[in-house]
């Protein structure tokens, strides 16, 4: 999903308010920095499940659990849980596509997940059903950012 | 499967999508940079050149 990284963070924050916002919303797009061979390859693969992208230790729940440890001393509990959860959440909705996610890494190296939507960006952004969903989302985090 | 597409043809067939996406998107900002203030930039700064590839790459294409 696209948007849906800052939004569901931002409908958790509404939910649970004491969770750090800055570092609910950093922990759930840090993943993202993954894309760059994407961004900078020649042509697309002959199958968009193939990419580097969220196929690295930065798309699994594991990376996130390790980090809690160094946020916790280096920061506080808010910080070191809102950085984990916001980059679960990440990991987890990424996970819905239909390539899925390093869910178990490091046990398995498999990618897991409910294969709902489409992986392919292009096939993403036009599709009414996934547009309607991220655009709900987009107006409830509205919402959450206006009222809270 | 991965799709080839052509930008232009793409983009013209699918303006309401773009602009919604990007409206979506530009309201989102605007509300998280009035919420965050300076912090917005923690958030923001890793991914500022990634969007300057990804402008360039766009430009490249519409060119073609």
């Amino acid at each position: 999903m696209i948007l849906a990284h800052i939004t569901v963070p931002l409908i958790l924050y509404g939910i649970f308010p004491d969770f750090h916002l800055l570092a609910l919303l950093v922990g759930a797009n840090i993943s993202s920095l993954d894309v760059l061979p994407t961004l900078l390859r020649k042509k697309p693969p002959k199958e968009s499940t193939a990419e580097t992208h969220a196929a690295t230790i930065l798309h699994t729940l594991f990376f996130f659990a390790i980090l809690f440890v160094p946020f916790y001393f280096g920061f506080n509990l808010a910080i070191a849980l809102s950085f984990m959860i916001g980059g679960f959440t990440h990991v987890l909705i990424d996970a819905l596509d239909e390539k899925g996610r390093m869910l178990l890494y490091p046990i398995s190296k498999k990618f897991y997940g409910p294969r709902i939507f489409t992986y392919d960006f292009w096939i993403y952004v036009t599709d009414r059903r996934i547009f309607t969903l991220e655009a709900t989302l987009c107006v409830v985090a509205y919402v959450v950012l206006l009222v809270r | 499967m991965s799709l080839r597409v052509d930008l232009k043809k793409w983009g013209g067939k699918n303006l309401g999508y773009i602009t919604a996406w990007i409206a979506m998107g530009i309201v989102l900002l605007v509300l998280l940079v009035w919420r965050l203030r300076l912090g917005i930039l923690v958030l923001i700064g890793p991914f500022i050149p990634y969007l300057a590839i990804t402008l360039a790459r766009i430009y490249q294409e519409m060119r073609k």
